[in-house]
């Protein structure tokens, strides 16, 4: 094996590889001390992600904002609509928050090659929301949204990052945290402009 | 509309045969109101807004605005709704409104691109637009203010204020209450802020903060690559965790503290320790001062 197994920890911690992987990365574990303290860390964020679930969390926090987005057409101008606007916006806020409450306990570091941006299946589903939401926003909330959204995203990569090199940091754990949380902001903001575009 | 009598169906000039864009319309309108009551501007596709609290139970409103442009204002005492209704020729057209309501009326707006300033407001003030630029004077009241691409600034204001941008700077002078001041791609800055709960974020830019630290109170401060500067009273009493991964952090006036080593997150402790305050950043520096 070339590399840490950063991709497969989450796997290995639950128990999902076949016999052959899981062997092979319990190998490379009895031998690198920095992916016996990320997977001991991992186990302690799946422990915090149990401890916060009143109840079981929805594995993609998204359904409802998606629901929502197709359920409002793409309005024209802003005096119209708008009760569907903050139907809209009440479910993006309350998706939101299960997110917030919920889907860090769905956080798992994924690292495909060795030395690539790592993230967390929590920022790939905000990715991929922001992909979805993007066309029906106009271009006036679509740029600096997307500005922010770079900025936010190189910051996600320094932290994953740096969480490979010291991953017990408590710092980096609640810079991620933070990083994570004020792009799930953006998006509810950008969310919240779903229906008052400007008329073309 | 049903339930609202209708005060007023401001239109534009009857010239229609060529309803130019040069043309303007201008509205001065003046009627008595709930002094209680709520001011609901919104869904303006640009508007630069002014609104004054004065000592009347009526509302004054003076606008100018293409005359392509329709403003309806409607009115059942207790609420007034100010719309705007914008062919789409008119689309980049500016609608200026002044406002001169009752101190205690409650006031919305929202506004896709627009430049506000209020002032003399004792009731709440809430504020929404994508773009421009939100500016708060003597207010005295909850305050909520949300953009994408704006620029807010608070001064002389008494009330909860929970402040968010995008993009945008923050800037808040003689605050006292509770605030939250979130932006992404700019500095939040605080100055004279008496408040027991404070929450200054930025992403990537500078956070600064000068006002009290009060017992039991909590105080979050942070950015992920910008800079924070906060300064804190002699009489300060805080347990402060803070911690940058990539610059530094120093303490300085009469304290004598350790502070965190590099990329670790450690606890300052100055007086008595009672109030809770973080202060993280990822590659920004972080600078106590304390007075002396």
């Amino acid at each position: 094996m070339t590399g840490h197994p950063t991709d497969r920890l989450t796997d290995f911690l639950e128990g999902t590889l076949d016999p052959a992987a899981r062997g092979t990365v319990a190998a490379h574990l009895a031998e690198c001390a920095d992916c016996r303290r990320l997977l001991a860390e991992l186990g302690a964020v799946r422990q915090r992600a149990a401890a916060w679930r009143p109840s079981p969390p929805p594995s993609d926090p998204w359904p409802t904002i998606r629901h929502a987005i197709r359920a409002a057409p793409r309005q024209r101008g802003w005096g119209r609509g708008r009760h569907r606007r903050w139907i809209v916006a009440g479910a993006v806020t309350a998706a939101a928050v299960a997110f917030l409450v919920f889907g860090r306990g769905v956080f798992r570091i994924e690292r495909t090659p060795p030395n690539a941006p790592a993230t967390s299946s929590a920022d790939s589903a905000l990715d991929a929301q922001w992909r979805e939401l993007r066309p029906h926003l106009g271009a006036e909330v679509t740029a600096p949204v997307a500005e922010a959204l770079t900025l936010i995203n190189v910051s996600l990569s320094e932290i994953t990052a740096a969480m490979v090199d010291d991953p017990g940091n408590p710092l980096l754990q609640a810079l991620y945290e933070r990083a994570l949380a004020d792009k799930v902001t953006v998006l509810m903001d950008a969310t919240a402009r779903l229906i008052p575009t400007r008329r073309g | 509309m049903s339930w609202y009598r209708i005060v007023q169906l401001v239109t534009a000039a009857a010239v229609l045969a060529r309803p130019g864009l040069a043309q303007t319309t201008a509205t001065d309108t003046t009627f008595a109101v709930d002094p209680g009551g709520h001011l609901d501007a919104n869904g303006f596709e640009y508007a630069s807004v002014t609104i004054r609290g004065w000592d009347r139970d009526s509302i004054r409103i003076r606008a100018t605005h293409a005359s392509a442009i329709r403003l309806e204002i409607k009115s059942n005492r207790r609420v007034v709704e100010l719309r705007e209704h914008r062919p789409p020729m008119a689309a980049m057209e500016r609608v200026t409104l002044e406002l001169t309501v009752p101190r205690a009326m409650t006031l919305e707006v929202i506004a896709n691109e627009l430049d506000l300033s209020a002032s003399g407001s004792r009731s709440s003030v809430a504020v929404s637009t994508n773009g421009g630029s939100i500016h708060l004077h003597d207010i005295d009241g909850a305050i909520t203010a949300r953009g994408t691409q704006v620029t807010v600034q608070l001064d002389s204001t008494r009330g909860n204020a929970g402040l968010r941008t995008t993009n945008g700077t923050i800037t808040v002078t003689n605050h006292t209450g509770d605030l939250t001041a979130e932006t992404v791609a700019g500095d939040v800055r605080a100055e004279g802020i008496d408040a027991g709960r404070v929450t200054l974020t930025s992403h990537a830019g500078a956070v600064e903060y000068q006002g009290t630290i009060k017992p039991q109170g909590l105080y979050q401060f942070g950015s992920q690559r910008g800079d924070l500067t906060l300064y804190l009273p002699s009489t300060a009493g805080a347990t402060i965790s803070t911690g940058s991964v990539r610059g530094r952090v120093e303490v300085s006036g009469p304290a004598s503290v350790t502070v965190p080593e590099p990329g670790k997150r450690g606890t300052i402790i100055l007086g008595d320790g009672s109030a809770q305050l973080e202060a993280v950043t990822f590659s920004g520096r972080i600078h106590i001062i304390v007075a002396p």
